[in-house]
């Protein structure tokens, strides 16, 4: 799928009278390389694994090209994520040794690590952290005392006084075609209206802020009607965390269907909630809407564990928006996650007796499929790690990655070794019942690379003793 | 990867669906004349394993999930006809595999001549030469096989037609549960 956010700092800057153009740099390197090629490029720049001089020379040459090309006053990077963090590390210093008189400005969710911000502040001009679209549009006007320009950000209350995204660079017909045809990202909030226990998100937005169902209805219409593109896919932490502004928007995508041969269509991450909370028409207005493959944080099929989890949803809502799904023709995936640090075997099961018992949705089509994950890593940021008085955890001191390598300090035995026998146990059972594992290969070959660590770290450790 | 599971979580599995499996089979050998004998094993006519089996030895044979059908051929290759060593007409050697027992899902067939069928190759002067036999020891050349449908479970649950699984409190017991399947056709099959 194209990244959302060079297109939305394009529309920001083009609202504010600037010249922009932007690139996809990992499609170029895709597209540049053999497959082969690709894999060994993608395992350097992820799981750190060496990787032959010649290829990332090739691939930073043409990046090089492709970022000089209209001879910009800027460039600006976006660090997606930290999985990016390795790739940035190698490639900017690269870039500006390359050029050493260009300015060169590096922002995204990758910045949010400070160990990053710091390391990388020699090689660029400057580091945008947090959200970026305001902070770009001063800098641009050389106001650099601007919040989040080389310091930390503030959240945007109001976000309806954005540019919408453009993506008038994207040869969108380059991309995978996971619908089949072209899709775009579009963004309708930032930050949650929870705090699972898990996720690190309020470390970046404390805030929940949303775009009003109008504004966004008002930039997938256009988008639709200059683009030809009828299906988004939203780059929230949950579409319907306002149901005033979800069902407002609802309404609007239904109405304008409605005049369509050829329907809009949206997905993106979904939250369930009490069933006594939801009116009686959400479902049909949100099949009218479009709505296709919401990707739900089930995460377990134990209320209890879910409970621990922050969730605020138990198996009888699940049961009940899913059934309601069915009905109206609603598809989604499940977000799943083996081995959270208080699943007990019976817990664990009841995750397993969930693939089970919504297997019939499986059948009808409703639930495209899951994903399960590695195994459970649990982020530096999240609440889990941060309360100090209550740790459920013991982090495997001396391990490469200490998210991952961890020992639950409430449920005895459930370390790694366990925790990767359940991920398999489940993939195995989701899958005797017809459910496709989203990403399982990925994540497999992740899980055998994190296997390797952790044995070469019980050696280390027996020879330490 | 079978023994990832605990037996608990094996129960999850849906029983209708073809899945992974190893199928071992414990082997003894008894060395002859020319030496230890050597036992083929096929999957669908597909050679898996070749082996000598000296002493006792399992076979372990992975068996993936592609196709429900599953023919296990177990062919004794290498016995030649002076393998058998005899003096003052007493056997005091021979070549021959004895196959114990087959285990599925952890999980043992003790009579494993009550699920397969022997094809020996009969030394010519034998008198009484049936075309295959019940027997779990290999004396001669020649194939045993082992049929089963996957998932096994399924497939053993129908085995023969019983009678006995039709009754409603045996059929909640053995559902699922491979190993109360076995047990219960080997004592009362």
């Amino acid at each position: 799928m194209p990244p959302a956010a060079p297109a939305v700092l394009k529309g920001q800057v083009i609202k504010h009278g600037f010249s922009c153009s932007t690139a996809d740099l990992n499609l170029d390197s895709k597209l540049l390389l053999t497959e082969k090629e690709f894999k060994d490029f993608f395992d350097f720049t992820t799981n750190n694994k060496e990787i032959d001089y010649t290829i990332s020379e090739k691939v930073y040459n043409h990046w090089n090209e492709k970022l000089l090309k209209n001879n910009p006053t800027w460039v600006g990077l976006s660090v997606f994520s930290n999985d990016n963090i390795p790739l940035a590390m190698n490639f900017i210093p690269w870039f500006r040794n390359k050029n050493p008189n260009q300015k060169i400005i590096v922002g995204g969710n990758g910045t949010s690590e400070e160990e990053f911000c710091v390391e990388i502040r020699p090689y660029v001009d400057h580091v945008i952290r947090g959200e970026g679209e305001l902070a770009l549009i001063e800098l641009l006007k050389g106001n650099i005392d601007y919040p989040g320009i080389d310091s930390a950000g503030e959240q945007i209350d109001d976000l309806d006084q954005l540019g919408y995204a453009d993506y008038s660079d994207y040869n969108l017909a380059e991309y995978d075609r996971f619908y089949q045809e072209d899709v775009v990202q579009i963004t309708g909030s930032r930050g949650c209206v929870r705090r699972c226990t898990f996720c690190d998100i309020a470390s970046q937005w404390p805030k929940f802020r949303w775009r009003s169902g109008q504004h966004i209805f008002d930039e997938i219409k256009k988008t639709h009607q200059e683009k030809n593109v009828r299906h988004f896919y939203f780059t929230d932490s949950l579409i319907n965390g306002n149901q005033k502004s979800y069902i407002q928007m609802c309404e609007l995508l239904a109405e304008y269907n409605n005049t369509l041969e050829e329907k809009v269509t949206w997905g993106g991450q979904y939250i369930f909630r009490k069933k006594k909370s939801i009116p009686q028409d959400y479902f049909e207005i949100t099949a009218k809407s479009g709505a296709f493959n919401l990707a739900v944080g089930v995460e377990t099929g134990s209320d209890r564990v879910r409970d621990d989890m922050r969730k605020h949803f138990h198996n009888d809502d699940l049961d009940y928006f899913i059934e309601n799904f069915s009905k109206y023709k609603i598809t989604c995936s499940y977000l799943m996650q083996i081995g959270y640090p208080t699943e007990t075997q019976k817990d664990f099961e009841e995750t397993l007796a969930l693939f089970q018992r919504h297997h019939p949705y499986v059948v009808d089509g409703t639930i495209l499929g899951c994903t399960l994950g590695t195994t459970t890593s649990l982020l530096r940021k999240a609440p889990i790690t941060t309360n100090k008085d209550d740790a459920i955890i013991v982090r495997d001191q001396g391990t490469v990655a200490e998210e991952l390598y961890w020992t639950s300090a409430t449920v005895a035995g459930l370390d790694f070794k366990e925790r990767t026998r359940r991920r398999l146990v489940a993939q195995r059972v989701a899958e005797s019942y017809g459910w496709s594992i989203i990403s399982a290969d990925r994540e497999l070959r992740n899980l055998s690379n994190r296997i390797e660590e952790w044995t070469e770290f019980l050696n280390n450790q027996k020879e330490i003793s | 990867m079978d023994r990832i599971f605990k037996q608990s979580e094996r129960n999850f599995l849906n029983p209708k669906t073809p899945h992974c499996h190893e199928l071992c089979a414990d082997c003894v050998g008894t060395e002859g004349r020319h030496g230890w004998p050597i036992l083929e094993v096929r999957r669908n006519k597909e050679l898996v394993m070749q082996q000598e089996i000296v002493n006792k030895t399992v076979l372990k044979i992975s068996v993936p999930n592609d196709c429900r059908r599953n023919l296990f051929e177990f062919e004794f290759i290498n016995k030649k006809p002076d393998d058998t060593v005899v003096e003052d007409g007493n056997i005091i050697a021979d070549k021959q595999i004895i196959i114990k027992n087959f285990q599925l899902h952890n999980a043992n067939f003790t009579q494993i001549e009550r699920f397969t069928r022997y094809y020996p190759i009969w030394p010519e002067d034998f008198e009484h030469k049936p075309r295959s036999i019940q027997s779990s020891t290999l004396s001669f050349n020649g194939v045993m096989k082992f049929y089963y449908t996957n998932p096994p479970l399924e497939y053993f649950k129908k085995f023969k037609n019983q009678g006995y699984f039709d009754q409603p409190h045996i059929r909640k017991e053995i559902e699922n549960n491979f190993e109360k399947t076995l047990t219960i056709l080997q004592l009362h099959g």
